[in-house]
């Protein structure tokens, strides 16, 4: 009996969510005629559901939709000068960042290590340089003669200004000049960071669960 | 699913998706459409009706800001009351009161009357006044968990699958926790209905 008013309640959960299958209601109606206590709490269950539908459902203010757009408008201005702010606090914190670490190389005297650094990879630059050459002129020698005298041609009149360059190169790395231009190049890229990162916009800082 | 609802459905879709293109109209729809079911079960769950109208405008407004990142294959109507889901649940641990109303609202009593009978007697006004003080009495006595599904359910008209979807669970979860609740609920009103 037991067992079977526990299958009864499940059909009863059933019968109440309207999932009954129609072979399984005489099941249910045979239990239900020979078990008073399961009758009756199924008709207890109909009418806690049904006292529960018929509570009334309350009536929102007539300026519930009126007031529910003002605030979204409010919430969303207030969401967009957040993240102005957000954006703006990043570039200057980027900046200071920047600028913090420029001071600490300078004042440790890491500057000059850095542009020796910097420096030693020039001969390497130079040998790529040879090598490109001698591989363009390879070709140009095996598949195009006449370009060849065009290239040649071409290198011949630019040879004074490379000449000229190259001079104007070798006095700038044996010169103080390295340091400055590093600085300045470094402090380029942070000011066009923090540009770059103001014009980007508003970031998205809430995202859908 | 019957055709109706399938119809309903693909409106719901077509609104969000206006929503989120920035159609403010499209969201004034929304909000018209679900005030009263939203409103219904924020009221439920506080047991109070004073801070479930300011709880359901938050609701709205947190959909509102959440429109860009809204994902249009997903209901909009389970996602609301995702929202409002836990947003209940965080008002109610921030408030830490009882949930049980001291008196019947006044602004509900004779508002939502039963269309069969416009024009009930004082006596039939007293005797609903105190049965649904009882509901919600004992609607405020099912555990959290159970209510929620209940309230859902039988009061903003949830279908299982939009239950499941709105706390993420399966429907058979549902199912559980809705038979459960209902059976908090009767043991409750033993002696009321």
């Amino acid at each position: 009996m037991k067992t079977d008013c526990t299958q009864a309640r499940h059909l009863m959960a059933a019968e109440l969510d309207g999932d009954l299958a129609s072979i399984k209601r005489p099941d249910l109606d045979r239990h239900l005629a020979l078990c008073a206590p399961c009758r009756q709490e199924l008709d207890r269950l109909r009418r806690s559901v049904a006292v529960l539908e018929a509570l009334p459902r309350p009536e929102p203010s007539p300026a519930f939709v009126a007031t529910t757009l003002r605030r979204a408008r409010l919430a969303r201005q207030a969401q967009q000068v957040r993240e102005q702010r957000l954006a703006r606090f990043g570039s200057l914190a980027a900046l200071a960042l920047g600028a913090l670490a420029l001071a600490v190389v300078r004042a440790s005297g890491l500057w000059k290590s850095l542009a020796e650094w910097l420096l030693s990879f020039a001969p390497g630059v130079i040998r790529l340089g040879d090598r490109l050459a001698v591989g363009v002129r390879s070709v140009v020698d095996i598949f195009a003669p006449f370009v060849r005298g065009l290239f040649l041609a071409v290198t011949d009149t630019l040879d004074p200004f490379l000449t000229m360059l190259a001079h104007a190169g070798r006095f700038a790395w044996s010169s103080a000049l390295p340091g400055y231009v590093l600085a300045f190049l470094t402090l380029s890229l942070l000011a066009a960071l923090s540009l770059s990162r103001a014009a980007a916009g508003p970031v998205q800082v809430e995202k859908m669960p | 699913m019957d055709s109706q609802h399938a119809g309903a459905t693909d409106d719901e879709a077509s609104l969000a998706e206006r929503a989120r293109q920035g159609d403010e109209a499209a969201f004034e729809t929304l909000v018209e459409r679900y005030q009263r079911r939203l409103l219904a079960y924020c009221r439920r769950m506080t047991g109070s009706s004073g801070p479930a109208e300011d709880l359901a405008q938050e609701v709205f407004v947190k959909l509102y800001l959440a429109l860009p990142t809204l994902d249009p294959l997903r209901p909009v109507r389970a996602f609301l009351f995702r929202i409002a889901h836990n947003h209940c649940l965080d008002w109610l641990r921030k408030r830490r009161v009882s949930t049980v109303p001291l008196a019947y609202p006044d602004d509900e009593d004779g508002r939502e009357r039963d269309p069969l009978d416009p024009a009930p007697s004082p006596e039939d006004l007293v005797r609903r006044r105190e049965v649904g003080l009882a509901v919600d009495r004992a609607l405020a006595a099912v555990p959290e968990v159970y209510r929620s599904v209940l309230i859902m359910r039988h009061q903003a008209d949830l279908a299982y699958e939009e239950i499941a979807s709105a706390l993420g669970v399966p429907i058979g979860t549902v199912k559980a926790r809705l038979h459960r609740g209902r059976t908090h609920l009767q043991q409750s009103l033993i002696g009321i209905v």
